[in-house]
């Protein structure tokens, strides 16, 4: 019935506990980028034979959406101001994070304004998108921009791209003005190092119609020690990923969980 | 004499607003998606309209093989359940696949589990299917473009309002289990 279970309490600890640490530099806001299609294999979640997975050309965000464009989303679609705490679209802690009071509802501080927009619920994230003629990326379209280093398309099985995510994962610390970490092949920044993002299907089964299967791998990987048993550290920082995202409900918000939009090409 | 009489009143309205849960108010509604989709007869169908009682509901694809007919017989032994007990339910079954389902493979399923007006039949957009999907904490992924659908096997009951009472979840679970969740959610629209 209607409970939240241990994993979910798990996983959002990890989520707690995985923040970001990076320089900060320059902020960019504003572009998008094309994201040539092609064929990829997904570390986790893929086809069970291990087959590739054809991605459309589509265009991404280079940056996650800052506190300072959402602010301006909700001036123009009041529907989206902090009365919609406590409700099926988002929960209590829905922009907790926004301490000015400015007459028309809390807002963020000036020293938010570019860092990503977080404590944002999933049908707040698709809603911003909706509002620019896009959408929340897929898993899949999220992934295959991620899987980029800044030299090539695909770093996703190089020990060295792999080792630099894995070190985010594990240190706590703050989330950063947008764009301060470099571009990645395509141009895309901030995908890995600064916050978490929402994806448009997240809620998808990624193992096998019994998900029960995924909840059990991800208590050892969460709570257990068992995570010694990942023999493969790539495989491992992907599966990270896909465990929070099975973890989310979609009117959760935590302080670590951004979005950025895609659009079709 | 007067003060009691402001408290009982107050509690008296209060009680009242408690127990006539009303959908705007609430903001836990599912109907304030606003969203429209097709009924197999063709229709445009939201999924406030006709909903004077509780709502059964979950996602389906019609061309499915494997999990539906198990579904399919456990919505059929609740439906079967609840009229016993003369609770009136309507059930709802939105297809998750918004690339191949039509009108007619909708009304094919219909006639082929022989299901009454009671049943709403629906199918929509990628879009709207998919926020439908978060709102009810149900998942579901299509294997390979055109292929089987890999999905979670949950039941989730509506009040007239439109808020979630309960989930069930699994293939195993017992739907009589939704039986008390039904009365419940009947109950609190009743007492509107």
């Amino acid at each position: 019935m209607w409970r939240p279970t241990a994993r979910v309490f798990c996983s959002l600890l990890a989520v707690g506990l995985l923040c970001a640490a990076a320089p900060s530099g320059e902020g960019h806001a504003g572009s998008i980028r094309t994201i040539k299609g092609g064929q990829f294999v997904p570390l986790y979640g893929g086809p069970e034979d291990g087959s590739a997975i054809s991605v459309d050309t589509f265009r991404l965000d280079e940056v996650p959406v800052t506190n300072e464009q959402y602010w301006k989303f909700i001036r123009d679609r009041r529907e989206w101001d902090s009365s919609r705490r406590g409700t099926l679209l988002a929960d209590v802690n829905y922009l907790a994070h926004w301490n000015l009071e400015r007459g028309e509802g809390p807002a963020p501080s000036p020293d938010d304004l570019l860092k990503p927009v977080t404590q944002v619920s999933w049908f707040a994230a698709q809603a911003f998108c909706e509002s620019r003629g896009g959408r929340l990326p897929t898993v899949v379209e999220w992934e295959y921009a991620a899987a980029a280093d800044e030299k090539k398309p695909d770093a996703s099985r190089d020990p060295a791209f792999v080792q630099r995510i894995l070190e985010w994962y594990s240190k706590p610390g703050t989330v950063h003005r947008v764009g301060s970490l470099p571009a990645n092949y395509w141009g895309v920044r901030d995908l890995h190092g600064n916050v978490w993002e929402w994806t448009y299907d997240f809620n998808s089964v990624f193992v096998s119609s019994d998900n029960r299967r995924l909840g059990e791998a991800m208590n050892n990987l969460f709570c257990g020690a068992s995570a010694t048993t990942a023999t493969d550290r790539a495989n491992y920082a992907a599966f990270m990923r896909y465990a929070l995202r099975s973890s989310l409900e979609g009117h959760f918000t935590t302080a670590n969980l951004g979005f950025r939009c895609a659009y079709d090409n | 004499m007067i003060r009691l009489g402001t408290i009982v009143g107050t509690v008296i309205v209060s009680y009242l607003l408690a127990a006539a849960p009303v959908a705007a108010e609430s903001g836990r509604s599912v109907y304030s998606l606003d969203q429209s989709w097709t009924s197999d007869a063709g229709k445009e169908v939201r999924l406030a309209d006709e909903a004077q009682n509780p709502t059964v509901i979950t996602l389906v694809y019609t061309r499915c093989k494997s999990a539906c007919p198990i579904t399919m017989g456990r919505l059929k032994t609740l439906h079967g359940l609840l009229q016993k007990e003369g609770l009136p339910a309507r059930f709802v079954l939105v297809s998750m696949d918004a690339a191949k389902e039509t009108n007619e493979s909708l009304a094919a399923f219909r006639r082929q589990y022989k299901l009454g007006d009671d049943w709403v039949l629906l199918r929509g957009s990628d879009n709207e299917i998919r926020t439908l999907s978060v709102a009810l904490g149900m998942s579901y992924r299509e294997e390979s473009k055109g292929g089987e659908f890999i999905h979670s096997n949950k039941i989730a009951v509506l009040d007239r309002t439109g808020e979630v009472r309960g989930v069930l979840d699994g293939l195993k679970s017992e739907v009589s289990e939704l039986v008390p969740v039904v009365r419940e959610a009947g109950k609190s629209a009743a007492s509107e």
